[in-house]
């Protein structure tokens, strides 16, 4: 049920979604307000957590390319390596790395936008991070990063990088300046025994709109970068890699075991064949960090193509039947 | 403020290297008289970061007394060698992959110009591959000793695929290739004996007449799924039906398992059963519009099991050797009930 709900609100955010999210604040605004200027996602930041079934910024911004990159740093580095030590503030900065939508605008920096004359796109990047536990929950708490040190109490000034979140859960992006490819942030750890966290981080590179005032932040053109940065916890053991996707690693084996059934049970209901298919391709969102045993040449369902177009061309020449597997090369293969 | 460094880099842009170099060779032999010995050699190479082109050569060296030669008129035993030669190229286009190839065979009774291409798009974050691919065979047929026999054959395939991800263990394929072939399907060495019945002399033979044109549909389901730590296991299924009378099912599974970094072994077997054309009869007791001699256009099933070996010898050089054991059943070919037989082959690989 919270899948469904969570899938539901994705698809209405996507029709929703007319503008990029040029502040922060617009994350937590109501996706259908009317009397906001501009739209909201509800509350949903995008990560690409489980919590939002492994939803990025792609699901707005349609047709990224894919070939901007990230990069999380931080100032205690050995929270990559050793790990995280609890209730201690580590100082994060998010790097969209590769930038190529948008860049024109670039030298424009802040002077941009509908309220100059004569109107210039704007260079608009953003960006959203989380921090969860292994049972996609987030823990510790976020903050603000502004004039060199990280905002814990207070309120942070309104041109700082980061926006957290009214709920604390996840960052975005401030939205006060343009041309931004670096954000800084800051995360307190939660308490022992909490064990592997994982940043869940994504980004967009802003093409700025379609380069008229009227339609200045669409979601077309623009290129999109997600990845999950597990942070272990110091001194503790290490867990298994997580899956993600559909909110655990049972809930997608459970549907591969059903795919495996549905094809076995092709003759007799190939409705259920195509309706599991269908619910395998839409809930689960495979992240590039686990597809380590995917990339495996086992896992390839044409591992040797040079040995497949030796042997179809042998079977075709023994058999009535041709076809579905690839190409068997030319000739006759009478004998 | 301590200094930042680096500690994660999670670049969107994927690594395509896929440069490299394989010779294999494969012996097929069956107790039906014939032997095929096929060398291929391969390189493929990445020209830029985005596009990538290979080459290839492959010959079929046949030696035969098959019954399809025994039964006719001079029994004798044949040879015969095929080249092949190809060319491809791909290029990357962000999540589209487009490809495009061309390869040229020739043998002494048979040549064939085929072309392909195709494209593919990655979507759904890299979990969803969708492809389309389109082929045409332009073959020429010919018969070894009759200069004037010369006959056209245009096939046409156009496939389509759907690879999913399904999880981090187990990936999905639904593919449909759709053939319509055109022209002379025949076998212009076969002639089709007409007689009473089984253990009569023939009254006279003509030559074998296949419909001159066949369309194909091939459905085919996949599973491969990661097992244990080491091992996957693949399944698939395949439904296939044309227009001249012939379903088949197909039932393949394979099973690989590493053993340590360097070696891994696949363990595969094969399943095969397919009905007659409808134009086929084991005896023909008066000339029909069309007759076959064809022991493929028979009800038959096959099953085939075996194994291949690689081993990584560098961290570029791979050797492998491979055994398949096949087993055909004819259940209304006269000629032949049944064939056995052989694959053999051993490779190497070079990847950089």
């Amino acid at each position: 049920m919270k899948r469904l709900l969570i899938l539901i609100l994705a698809l209405l955010c996507a029709p929703a979604i007319a503008h990029a999210f040029p502040a922060g604040l617009q994350f937590d605004n109501d996706p259908m307000n009317a009397g906001m200027q501009g739209d909201g996602a509800g509350g949903i930041p995008f990560t690409g957590a489980p919590r939002w079934a492994g939803h990025t910024c792609d699901v707005c911004h349609t047709n990224a390319p894919h070939t901007i990159g990230l990069r999380v740093e931080a100032d205690h580095p050995e929270i990559f390596t050793d790990g995280w030590k609890p209730k201690t503030t580590y100082h994060l900065r998010v790097i969209l790395t590769g930038e190529h939508a948008g860049v024109a605008y670039k030298a424009s920096g802040d002077m941009c936008g509908q309220q100059f004359d004569p109107y210039t796109p704007c260079d608009e990047n953003g960006f959203a991070i989380e921090m969860d536990d292994p049972q996609g929950v987030p823990a510790g708490k976020l903050f603000a990063f502004a004039n060199g040190a990280c905002v814990t109490t207070g309120t942070p000034p309104p041109d700082a990088d980061t926006r957290v979140m009214k709920d604390g859960t996840a960052a975005t992006h401030n939205g006060a300046h343009m041309g931004q490819t670096t954000w800084d942030l800051c995360w307190t750890s939660p308490d022992a025994g909490t064990r592997t966290i994982t940043a869940y981080v994504t980004a967009v590179d802003g093409n700025g709109g379609d380069g008229t005032a009227d339609f200045p932040n669409d979601t077309a053109g623009d290129d999109v970068a997600a990845g999950a940065v597990p942070l272990p916890e110091a001194g503790a053991p290490p867990l298994d890699p997580q899956t993600g996707g559909c909110n655990a690693t049972d809930a997608s084996d459970a549907s591969g075991g059903l795919l495996l059934v549905a094809i076995v049970l092709a003759f007799r209901s190939r409705r259920a064949l195509a309706l599991v298919l269908l619910l395998g391709g839409a809930c689960v969102h495979v992240r590039p960090h686990q597809r380590e045993t995917l990339a495996e040449r086992k896992m390839k369902f044409s591992p040797d193509p040079s040995e497949d177009e030796l042997d179809l061309h042998m079977q075709e020449s023994r058999e009535g039947s041709s076809g579905g597997y690839g190409s068997a090369g030319g000739g006759c293969g009478c004998n | 403020m301590r200094a930042l460094i680096i500690a994660i880099v999670c670049a969107s842009g994927v690594a395509r290297a896929d440069t490299g170099f394989e010779s294999k060779v494969q012996v097929y032999a069956d107790d039906d008289h014939t032997t095929v010995v096929s060398p291929t050699v391969s390189a493929t190479a990445d020209v830029t970061a985005d596009t990538n082109v290979s080459l290839g050569y492959l010959a079929d060296v046949v030696t035969s007394a098959s019954v399809d030669i025994v039964t006719q008129a001079s029994p004798t035993t044949i040879h015969d060698t095929r080249h092949q030669v190809s060319a491809g190229a791909s290029h990357v286009f962000g999540a589209l992959t487009l490809r495009g190839g061309y390869s040229f065979s020739q043998e002494n009774d048979y040549q064939s110009n085929t072309f392909n291409v195709g494209g593919s798009r990655e979507l759904n974050d890299k979990d969803t591959t969708l492809a389309l691919g389109y082929t045409l065979s332009l073959n020429a047929v010919g018969r070894a000793g009759d200069r004037n026999f010369e006959q056209d054959l245009d096939v046409h395939m156009v496939s389509a695929s759907w690879t999913q991800i399904v999880s981090p263990s187990l990936v999905t394929q639904v593919s449909y290739e759709l053939g319509g072939a055109f022209g002379f399907q025949s076998s212009p060495y076969r002639f089709v004996p007409i007689r009473a019945g089984l253990d009569a002399m023939p009254t006279e033979s003509i030559a074998e007449t296949d419909p001159d044109t066949r369309w194909r549909h091939a459905l085919v389901v996949a599973a491969n799924r990661a097992v244990f730590d080491d091992s996957s296991i693949q399944g698939d299924y395949r439904i296939y039906h044309d227009t001249w009378g012939i379903t088949s099912h197909t039932i393949g599974a394979r099973y690989f398992v590493n053993f340590g970094k360097k070696v891994e072994l696949r363990l595969r077997s094969r399943f095969y059963t397919q009905n007659a054309a409808s134009f086929y009869q084991a005896v023909y007791t008066s000339p029909q519009q069309y007759m076959a001699y064809d022991r493929e256009l028979s009800p038959l099933w096959s099953e085939t099991i075996g194994g291949k070996l690689m081993y990584q010898m560098t961290d570029r050089l791979e050797a492998e050797a491979k055994l398949d054991v096949f087993y055909y059943s004819y259940s209304d070919f006269p000629p032949l009930s049944s064939r056995t037989g052989a694959n053999v082959g051993v490779g190497l690989s070079l990847t950089y």
